[in-house]
Order: C-alpha cells, then sequence, then structure tokens
C-alpha cells in the first residue's frame, strides 16, 4: 500500500496498488486526484488499463488492491454522487427517451422536470417520448449523458464515449459536453483512446501506458493545460501537447 | 444549452417510413384462404370418389355432424376445453415464472433443480394420465394439472435462458444506479427477457392444447377431446374430424390472441418485422 499523503482538497483520490486478473497484473501502483470541478482525461493505448480503472472508480470493480476515496469517504461500489457514461449508450429500449433519462430517479419518473431541462440542454427537447430504436448513434448517446447527469453528480466518468460515432458527431458531442461540464460542479473523468479529444476537452491529461512490471498499466504522464476555453482545434498549443505525449509513448512527434 | 443549433431537432422524431404493405398484405389473405381452398378441394375430390368418403368425410359431411350436435353441445364441448386450456395454461404459466426467475436469478437454484426439471420435462403427456388420474381421481383437477405441466416446461425454459441472456450492460448499468436485486429484475431482467418470454408462453400454450386432448382422452364427458374419443369409438370420422378442425381453429385463435398482445407489448423492439 503507498502511503503517499493525501490531497486534502480533492473530490475523488484514487490509489490502486495492483489489480490482476488471474495472474495477470493489469493496474501498477496508479494514483490520481481530481478536484471538484475539474475536468480531466485519462488517455492511453488500447488495453493499458485505463477502462479497468474507469471500472473501479465506478464502483463496478471491487476486486483489487487500495481505495477509492469520494470526499474523503471510502468507496464500495457505485455512489449516487458518481454519474457514468458508457462507450454504447445503453439506453433500455422498452423506455422512451424521457424514462430513459430518469432512469436513474426511479421507474416511470419521465415526467420529471429535469428531463426537460436536460433534454433541452442536449438539444434533443422534442425527442422525449421516441423509442431509442428511432434514435441515432449519436442521439442515443447524448440521451446517456443526459441520464448520467440526472442526478446532478459531483463526478461524472465518461468511458470512451464518442468513440463510436462519426467524427463529425463526435466534434459536436465534444463541444456538448464541454457545454454541459465546464465551468459547473461537475468533475469529469474522460477515458479515451484519443489525444486529440483528451487534449481538447481537459484540464488535465493523464497518459498511461502499458509500462508497469509485466505490461500493467501505469499514469506515465500528467500534462496541465492552461489554456482558457473555448479553444483552438488546430492551435499551436495542441500540436505541441501532443508533441508531449506521443514522445512519452515512443512514438515519432514529427 | 447545446452550442450548435443542428444538434437541436426541428421537429418530433419522425416514425421510420413504412414499407408498403399492400403486397403482404396480399399474401397475408392468400395465407388465410389456403385451408379454405384445401377444404374446397377435399370437399371435390371426395364428391367426385377420387379419396374414399370412409377415410376423409367431405367438409359438409363433418360441418352437418357439428350442426346435429347442436349449437348448445358444441358450446358445452368447446367452453370445457377452452376453460380447461385457460386454467391450466395460466397455472402452468405462473409458476413456470415463478420457477423461471428463481432459477434465472440464482445460479444455486438452478444447479439444484435443473436436473429434476430436465428428466420431468421428458415423460410424455400420456405417462402422466394415469398417475393423476390415481392422486386426483376423475375430476377437473387431473386433467387441469396435466395442462398445467404441459404449459410448465416450455415457459420455464423461456424464463430461464431469457434472465439468462439479458445484456451484462444492461445489468451493469442497473448496478451503476445502485437498483437492488427486486428493482433489477423488475426494472430490467424482466423487460428484457419479454421477447423470450412470449415466444415460451406461445409455445406453452399450443402445448396446453395438446395436453388437453390427452387429459379428455381418458376421463371426461365433455370437451373435444372427449367428443375425439366418442367419434373414436362410435366409429364416426366426421366427429373426429370436427373435433380435430375446431381444435385447430381454437388453437390458431389463441395464438392470434398472444401474438396481438406480444405486439403490443413488445413494439419497443427493433426488428425487421416490427413496424
Amino acid at each position: 500500500m503507498l502511503t503517499l499523503p493525501r490531497t486534502a482538497d480533492a473530490l475523488l483520490d484514487v490509489r490502486v496498488s495492483g489489480k490482476r486478473y488471474d495472474t495477470r497484473v493489469v493496474l501498477d501502483s496508479i494514483s490520481l486526484t481530481i478536484k471538484a470541478g475539474e475536468i480531466v482525461s485519462l488517455v492511453g493505448p488500447s488495453g493499458c488499463g485505463k477502462s479497468t480503472l474507469l471500472r473501479i472508480i465506478a464502483g463496478l470493480d471491487r476486486n483489487y488492491d487500495g481505495d477509492v476515496l469520494l470526499d474523503s469517504q471510502r468507496q464500495q461500489g457505485p455512489s449516487s454522487r458518481v454519474g457514468v457514461v458508457f462507450q454504447e449508450p445503453r439506453l433500455l429500449p422498452w423506455l422512451d427517451v424521457a424514462n430513459n433519462v430518469a432512469f436513474p430517479a426511479g421507474p416511470r419518473r419521465g415526467s420529471d422536470p429535469r428531463v426537460g431541462e436536460l433534454l433541452a440542454q442536449v438539444g434533443l427537447a422534442n425527442a422525449r417520448s421516441s423509442l431509442p430504436k428511432h434514435l441515432s448513434g449519436g442521439m442515443a448517446q447524448r440521451v446517456a449523458i443526459a441520464r448520467g447527469l440526472f442526478t446532478n453528480p459531483d463526478l461524472l466518468l465518461l468511458d470512451e464515449p464518442f468513440s463510436a460515432v462519426d467524427a463529425i458527431t463526435r466534434m459536436r458531442l465534444q463541444d456538448l459536453l464541454l457545454s454541459l461540464v465546464s465551468g459547473g460542479k461537475t468533475a469529469t473523468l474522460l477515458v479515451t483512446h484519443d489525444l486529440d479529444e483528451a487534449l481538447y476537452l481537459a484540464d488535465r491529461v493523464l497518459l498511461m501506458t502499458p509500462s508497469g512490471h509485466g505490461g500493467a498499466g501505469r499514469i506515465a504522464r500528467e500534462i496541465a493545460i492552461p489554456d482558457g476555453r473555448p479553444r483552438d482545434r488546430n492551435g499551436p498549443w495542441l500540436a505541441a501537447a501532443r508533441g508531449k505525449l506521443l514522445e512519452s509513448l515512443g512514438v515519432s512527434g514529427s | 444549452m447545446a452550442s450548435d443549433d443542428s444538434l437541436a431537432l426541428p421537429r418530433p422524431l419522425a416514425k421510420p417510413e413504412r414499407r408498403p404493405s399492400s403486397a403482404l398484405q396480399r399474401w397475408r389473405i392468400a395465407g388465410l384462404l389456403l385451408p379454405i381452398v384445401f377444404l374446397a378441394l377435399m370437399e371435390v375430390l371426395v364428391r367426385l370418389q377420387v379419396v374414399p368418403g370412409h377415410l376423409v368425410p367431405a367438409p359438409s359431411t363433418i360441418a352437418e355432424a357439428l350442426w346435429q350436435l347442436g349449437g348448445e353441445r358444441l358450446a358445452r364441448h368447446i367452453g370445457a376445453s377452452s376453460l380447461r386450456v385457460l386454467a391450466g395454461f395460466m397455472i402452468g404459466a405462473a409458476a413456470a415464472i415463478a420457477f423461471g426467475a428463481a432459477m434465472g436469478l440464482s445460479r444455486r437454484l438452478d444447479a439444484l433443480f435443473d436436473p429434476s426439471f430436465q428428466a420431468l420435462r421428458s415423460i410424455p403427456s400420456l405417462a402422466w394420465v394415469p398417475v393423476l388420474l390415481l392422486w386426483m381421481g376423475i375430476d377437473e383437477a387431473p386433467k387441469i394439472t396435466l395442462i398445467a405441466i404441459g404449459a410448465f416446461f416450455p415457459v420455464h425454459l423461456a424464463v430461464v435462458a431469457g434472465i439468462r441472456d439479458v445484456d451484462r450492460k444492461l445489468v451493469e448499468l442497473g448496478e451503476v444506479n445502485r437498483l437492488s436485486h427486486a428493482e433489477l429484475f423488475v426494472r430490467i431482467l424482466l423487460p428484457a427477457s419479454l421477447p423470450q418470454i412470449f415466444t415460451g408462453l406461445r409455445t406453452g400454450l399450443s402445448l396446453a392444447w395438446m395436453f388437453m386432448v390427452a387429459a379428455e382422452l381418458i376421463a371426461a364427458t365433455r370437451g373435444l377431446g372427449y367428443l375425439l374419443s366418442d367419434g373414436r369409438e362410435t366409429g364416426r370420422p366426421d366427429l373426429v374430424f370436427g373435433a380435430i378442425l375446431l381444435l385447430a381453429l381454437l388453437g390458431k385463435l389463441s395464438d392470434t390472441v398472444l401474438k396481438f398482445a406480444e405486439n403490443r407489448v413488445l413494439s419497443w423492439r427493433d426488428t425487421s418485422l416490427s413496424n
């Protein structure tokens, strides 16, 4: 167990000293903290354990060494203060959009005023009574984001949420996510394998690589992005930051 | 607010266009007409004595035999059989859903009960008859029990398989939202397995009709199974065929009702044939 000092003002404080599947170690000593309202990206190549780490933080995986503290409280399983958006929308096909968004509140709560508010924010105010089968992939993911935010969580976890949509939709969804969480009270941890996405969205980018013992995932580098928002998707800052990440990944940055 | 106006929908989502169904509609009508055409053909073949009348009575002879039974007696036979099927099916399906849910949710209960249920499932319907007569006499109880046994297994199998096959990702969504076991069952597992459960219910209903005939062949004074065995014993093929036609008709009708309910309840399914 690591005995590094805890960050007092952190909303989320994660210390994982080990996580294995059978005999394979997938996570090596990892520590990360997120302050309230902060947007953090966790980026890395496929199979480096970033989704595993997110599942641990979400409380879906309890079989690891270490602990997850939310406001200094040790977490044992999922918390109502944490919203999760998965890679796929995971909408319940038998519920209309409104009831899917209100799913965390309980059955048949689609008439909750918060639903209309959130659907307006994600641009789907007119789709509230549609069934998921009538939604495009991008729309369905917007519903999933609205559902993740329904409980006004202090922390929103997103697991490669835009990897299954086309490039244009992805950029729109990124801006939508920023409009929902930046400057607000919701801290965000975004797992992605897209370097540009990580850099564009986050206040801080954590690069995870399989550089630990036996290929276990470790956080190899941390980059703070000082720029204010909105950011230029083509700005020189992006190339510089990307260069740093590529260098750590051992890929030529030219 | 969405920073990009193109995200907003201009109007409520339009339902996907329906495929022009007039062509298919014609085939549906043809499907309903097919048995009628077949009966008409039989009528002609029997009248022309291509087919011997003592083996296959002409449809008009069958209709006449049923007519001679009289509406009241016919209604009594149909009513007795239908009520038995309804009662047996409801009891069997309810028990199957309860056991299936328990076994679908708990690996331990599944491991405990599965071998016994597999063995019981392979017992043919007629083998139950003497046992049930011995235990329950010749009243309604053994008949309804036999029908319930027939309906039980397909529904049970479908419920267990349905719950097992629910996408792990949806279960995880329930976990993230901290659903209790009961909530997880009602809000995710049950609705997600409804398509399979309905398939099981329809199979169970058709088996209920079959088991009903087995029950009535032995000890009954009313019902279509009784009509069948009565026709056989008194050398009346017209009555036998009449009972068979009625069984086919009632089976089809009851399945149509269930199918209608299925399409209503499962309208959310994203299949190429729905909508």
